[in-house]
């Protein structure tokens, strides 16, 4: 909660301060830097005005605020990775079951805890930390999802081009995985040319 | 893939195949074996959905 507190000061505003680790090993203006970390955030809100709209919670300001937070400050910390379209649906749901589980800390005042579960609970379910909870475990769900967005090409094993790893993955499904579960299926794709990644990301 | 199948089934599902991914630890080769499963689902359907038009048709 207190790193994510203090990365939100630092680049929430979308300013260059002082204490902006990150920018000092560049060697862009702090101009440059403002002008790319507002072009960041128009491309975040983009996405995120139109995440889930028919549910009311995504139209609330607020929670199109803490979505733009949360995945500015994460693009910012992952810049071999950057803000692609789609990290925006898989923060939404986590924020979506935070904010429901979430408790206003002010409508237990006054009410004598029972015992230790109680105040661990109410710690572990503050509303005040929504943000920075949903920022927490978007970081864990990235770990691993991560690798289907990069972009970097590297060699496919057993092939002769460079691919990006979620085509890399796709084609390990396919040509392994289905294959050996259902060869029929898999060579059926095969042979109406479905390339892998077409139904797969 | 990217959307750890958001996109794949209704909302409040997307929040129960996610409880059981994230209770698995979210290894990779549990999101292959889920797309592998979805790709036998779909052929299991069309064959079904095959297999009753014929019997209603003959």
């Amino acid at each position: 909660m207190n790193r994510y507190a203090r990365l939100h000061t630092s680049w929430g505003c979308g300013l260059w301060i002082d204490g902006c680790i990150p920018d000092l090993w560049t060697v862009q203006s702090p101009w440059q830097t403002l002008r790319l970390d507002e072009q960041l955030r128009a491309d975040i809100s983009q996405d995120v005005d139109r995440c889930l709209q028919e549910n009311y919670f995504f139209r609330e300001p607020a929670t199109k605020a803490k979505m733009i937070d949360v995945l500015f400050i994460y693009s910012k910390l992952n810049p071999d990775l950057g803000y692609r379209q789609g990290m925006h649906e898989i923060l939404a749901p986590l924020l979506w079951v935070i904010d429901r589980d979430a408790i206003d800390p002010k409508s237990v005042d006054g009410v004598e805890s029972t015992n230790e579960l109680d105040e661990s609970l109410l710690q572990l379910l503050n509303a005040d930390y929504v943000e920075h909870d949903s920022f927490t475990l978007f970081c864990s769900v990235m770990q691993t999802t991560r690798l289907y967005y990069e972009h970097d090409r590297h060699r496919s094993p057993g092939g002769q081009t460079d691919v990006i790893p979620i085509v890399s993955q796709c084609q390990h499904i396919h040509d392994e995985l289905l294959a050996t579960t259902d060869l029929e299926l898999a060579g059926h794709l095969q042979a109406l040319e479905v390339l892998p990644q077409i139904f797969l990301t | 893939m990217r959307l750890l199948f958001g996109r794949e089934f209704p909302f409040q599902e997307v929040l129960v195949v996610w409880d059981r991914l994230f209770a698995e630890g979210l290894r990779s080769e549990l999101v292959d074996f889920v797309c592998v499963a979805m790709l036998l689902r779909i052929r299991w359907e069309r064959e079904l959905s095959t297999h009753l038009v014929s019997q209603f048709l003959y």
